[in-house]
Order: structure tokens, then C-alpha cells, then sequence
């Protein structure tokens, strides 16, 4: 009776464990400076809030999967998606940029959806 | 001997191995012939060699022939038929329309949304899978088998939806 006491107890300790430390690393993606950096040098291309209207081969990012804006700006950075204007701006950007921009984004509600 | 085909109109013409391409003239679909080969019927197969009833009719029907076939090319680059996109979304729907569906390869991560995204930037997408701008192995594939018209045609359907 007891050592399945002790187990049940170990278990909980560790899902609350596990529960916290996501919690933590979602706040670490700070949205408000994602907004900061978004405003700065994305909002000329991709809109100010993130539905671009310039030009309608550039995406709209609002509402976008945070962690597919994420691979796409690595992508960009690293050289292995090839784009001129995008691979350049990508560059200038730090990895905590690049988690911030993209929870900034895909908190905006956006008109993108999965409909088939 | 082959038959030439396009959607709207067919080309009559007569290809001799893998270079020589004969063209004799243009079937419209509506039965309105053009002009037609005057040897058709020739058993040997080089009735295009042969003297025409009008040379100036053949020589307008390929004119008309090849002018038709950049109007078509032209319609379809100035933008795709929506329509004809939903019959061909069949390769997308299994990730892309799915809710909560995961890529697992090379890395995990949500699949993009893409219905209500702008048509121009889908088509870009696409394109650069295909040409290999873009390294995702299903998605070069799967690009890979659409033409130019396949591509303007789903970015029409999903920047519709």
C-alpha cells in the first residue's frame, strides 16, 4: 500500500514538474518585444498587423503556427530557404528575435485557417 | 505517329521518331475546321509532305494554333481558376487540412495554415519548393508534380477558402 503511495506521488511530482517548466518556457517567448522588433522591420512588407496588403506575394503572418514561423525564419537565416529579401533579413535577426516575432505573430488573430 | 491535343483545340500533326514533328493543321473543337491535311488518309503517313489544298490555310491555321495556345498560357498565369484548384487538392488535404496536424520530418512542427492565405504567395511557395529553393523533402515532391496551372490553380482555391 504504501510503495504505491510513494509511486503515485513521484508520478504527480513529476507532471507538475513537467506542467511548470513548459509554462516557463512558453513566458519566455516575450510577445510585447516580438510586437517591438515586428513593428521595426517587418510591419513595411508583411503589414502592421501581419496581413499584408504591399503586395500579395508576400504572407500574410497573422495567426500563423508560432513554431512554422519559426522554422521558416531559420530556414531563412541559415541559407537553406533560398529568398533574396528574406534570407537578408533573417540575418539581422537573434534567435530570441525570432522566438519573439513569431509568438508575437501567431497571437494576432489572422484569417488563415486548416478548411480544406 | 502521335495526336496533338490541346484542351480547347486539337493539332493535327504526325511526329516521325523523336525530332521530326510534322504539324498539318488545327481541329477546333466546336467542329469549325481550320484547315485539315489534304493527304490525311495517306496509308504511308507523310501526307503532310505532301501539296495542301492552300498552304496559306495551313501556315494560318498553325499561326492560329500557336496564338491560341499563348492566350491559354496567358489567362492561366494572369491568375488561377479557384474551381479546377478544389480537384486538385487532393495531395494538400492530409496535412494541410487537418487541424493540429504535425510535419514529423526533418523536424516537427504544425504545418502551416494555408486556406485564406494570399493566392500570389502560395504560388511563390510552391514554386520554390519545386525549383528546390526550399529544402522540405514532401513538399519538393509533391510540387514537383504540379504544373504551372496546377500551382495557380490551388492558390486561387485556397486563397478563396
Amino acid at each position: 500500500m504504501k510503495s504505491t503511495m510513494i509511486v503515485k506521488k513521484s508520478i504527480q511530482f513529476l507532471v507538475l514538474t513537467a506542467l511548470a517548466g513548459m509554462a516557463f518556457s512558453a513566458q519566455a517567448k516575450d510577445i510585447a518585444a516580438g510586437k517591438a522588433k515586428a513593428d521595426a522591420a517587418c510591419a513595411a512588407c508583411h503589414g502592421k498587423d501581419g496581413i499584408s496588403t504591399i503586395d500579395p506575394s508576400y504572407p500574410k503572418l497573422a495567426g500563423q503556427h508560432a513554431d512554422y514561423l519559426l522554422l521558416a525564419l531559420s530556414e531563412y537565416k541559415s541559407g537553406a530557404r533560398k529568398n533574396a529579401i528574406m534570407g537578408s533579413q533573417a540575418t539581422a535577426l537573434s534567435k530570441a528575435d525570432m522566438e519573439n516575432l513569431a509568438a508575437y505573430y501567431a497571437s494576432l488573430k489572422g484569417t488563415m485557417s486548416t478548411k480544406r | 505517329m502521335k495526336w496533338y491535343e490541346r484542351r480547347d483545340a486539337a493539332i493535327v500533326g504526325w511526329n516521325f521518331g523523336t525530332s521530326i514533328t510534322i504539324i498539318g493543321g488545327i481541329r477546333m473543337r466546336n467542329k469549325h475546321s481550320v484547315g485539315h491535311l489534304a493527304a490525311r488518309k495517306s496509308p504511308v503517313g507523310f501526307g503532310a509532305l505532301m501539296l495542301p489544298r492552300s498552304i496559306a490555310g495551313y501556315a494560318a491555321a498553325f499561326m492560329i494554333a500557336l496564338s491560341y495556345g499563348a492566350q491559354v498560357q496567358a489567362q492561366q498565369a494572369a491568375g488561377g481558376d479557384a474551381k479546377a484548384g478544389a480537384d486538385k487538392r487532393s495531395q494538400c488535404i492530409g496535412c494541410h487540412g487537418i487541424p493540429g496536424y504535425k510535419a514529423s520530418f526533418p523536424r516537427v512542427y504544425n504545418v502551416p495554415m494555408i486556406a485564406g492565405q494570399n493566392a500570389k504567395y502560395i504560388e511563390a511557395a510552391l514554386t520554390a519548393y519545386r525549383k528546390g529553393d526550399r529544402p522540405h523533402p514532401t513538399m519538393r515532391g509533391i510540387a514537383g508534380s504540379l504544373s504551372d496551372a496546377d500551382i495557380a490553380d490551388l492558390a486561387a482555391y485556397y486563397a478563396s477558402r
